[in-house]
């Protein structure tokens, strides 16, 4: 266990790798490689929502970059069950494509008079925008793909937990267990609930986000109607 | 063929670019909520991205990305909430969800 407590003294290039070495081992009598699968998911999943997020900003009509935006919530939560984040995939589904989008939608509907009003930008706010769109674009691309090309090994597939914890879990002592970490968490899912009310962990800001929700939905209600109960009074209620 | 962490950052900074480009290029108020939701969208990538590929160090919980991508999202229904209502009045007072028609706290 020595290996791991010495982890947080080096520097994170190092660790990196260091994962690399852990994720390989709990494997090593298998085959890690898990075929092409992964790959051509995510191509599919990364393509849906890239593409799909360009086609909100340049669709003209506002129902189409709607349904845009759909089809980039969606492919976001494939996304996140390539990076095995079950529950968020899930959660991204209910709330987002469910919730969000379905009340972004009744917000087109309730404010637009004809839903084939369309909008065409000026020839000089593209390209503008496009301008501003390259010089925030750029640079954080270039940033992230030059640093994190270096210290990310490629070796660790997107699919590898479900094989480690197969090849490991009935043998392995809880400590070890520990030491895979989410590499070779069993049950993810639990220790989110246990990291959501642990006062060492997120148990205030969970607390808080109920008290915001709680605010907005008044909030919500009170913009909403308060001008209509102010014209006619005990009608709205 | 293999997943590094970046592909997940190159689709990560295409979707912030794209929000971006929708919030400069519409012209309705709904349009660009749909910009910062795309731009949200990146940000959560990122997170669940980096709690993937993180090294499994003692400090820090195991899902710290994903529950900060949990509150990321609630907090932007929140938000998607309170937007839809102010645009709401606006649009009851302009008859319009024109962002350029929103000129009356220009002094």
């Amino acid at each position: 266990m020595g290996q791991f407590q010495l982890l947080s003294d080096i520097s994170l290039c190092q660790m990196f790798h260091a994962e690399h070495l852990l994720a390989s081992a709990p494997v090593a009598g298998e085959s890690s490689e898990s075929g092409p699968l992964p790959m051509i998911l995510f191509i599919l999943f990364g393509g849906i929502t890239a593409g799909a997020g360009f086609s909100v900003a340049i669709a003209k009509n506002i129902v189409r970059a709607a349904v845009g935006l759909l089809f980039a919530l969606a492919g976001m939560s494939g996304l996140y069950l390539l990076l095995n984040a079950e529950f968020i995939a899930a959660v991204q589904l209910v709330v987002y494509v469910g919730g969000t989008l379905i009340l972004i939608v009744f917000g087109v509907m309730l404010t637009s008079k004809s839903p084939r009003t369309t909008y065409a930008p000026k020839r000089g706010e593209v390209i503008w925008a496009c301008i501003v769109t390259l010089l925030v674009g750029a640079p954080v691309m270039a940033i992230l793909v030059s640093t994190f090309n270096k210290i990310a090994p490629p070796e660790i597939a997107a699919t590898l937990p479900a094989t480690a914890i197969a090849a490991t879990s009935p043998a392995t002592s809880g400590d070890s267990r520990a030491a895979i970490g989410m590499l070779g968490q069993q049950y993810p899912m639990q220790s989110m609930g246990r990291a959501l009310i642990d006062p060492a962990g997120f148990l205030v800001p969970f607390e808080l986000v109920s008290v915001l929700l709680l605010a907005v939905m008044i909030g919500a209600a009170y913009l909403a109607k308060g001008r209509r109960a102010k014209s006619q009074p005990g009608g709205a209620a | 063929v293999t997943i590094g962490l970046t592909h997940f950052l190159v689709v990560s900074v295409l979707l912030l670019m794209a929000g971006i480009l929708t919030i400069a290029l519409k012209r309705n108020a709904i349009g660009i909520l749909m910009g910062v939701e795309l731009i949200l969208n990146a940000a959560t990538l990122n997170l669940i991205a980096f709690n993937r590929y993180r090294p499994p160090s003692a400090s820090g919980g195991l899902l710290d990305g994903q529950a900060f991508t949990l509150f990321v999202i609630v907090i932007a229904a929140a938000e998607a909430a309170v937007a839809l209502a102010i645009f709401l009045n606006f649009y009851n007072n302009t008859q319009s969800i024109d962002v350029e028609k929103g000129t009356e706290l220009k002094g």
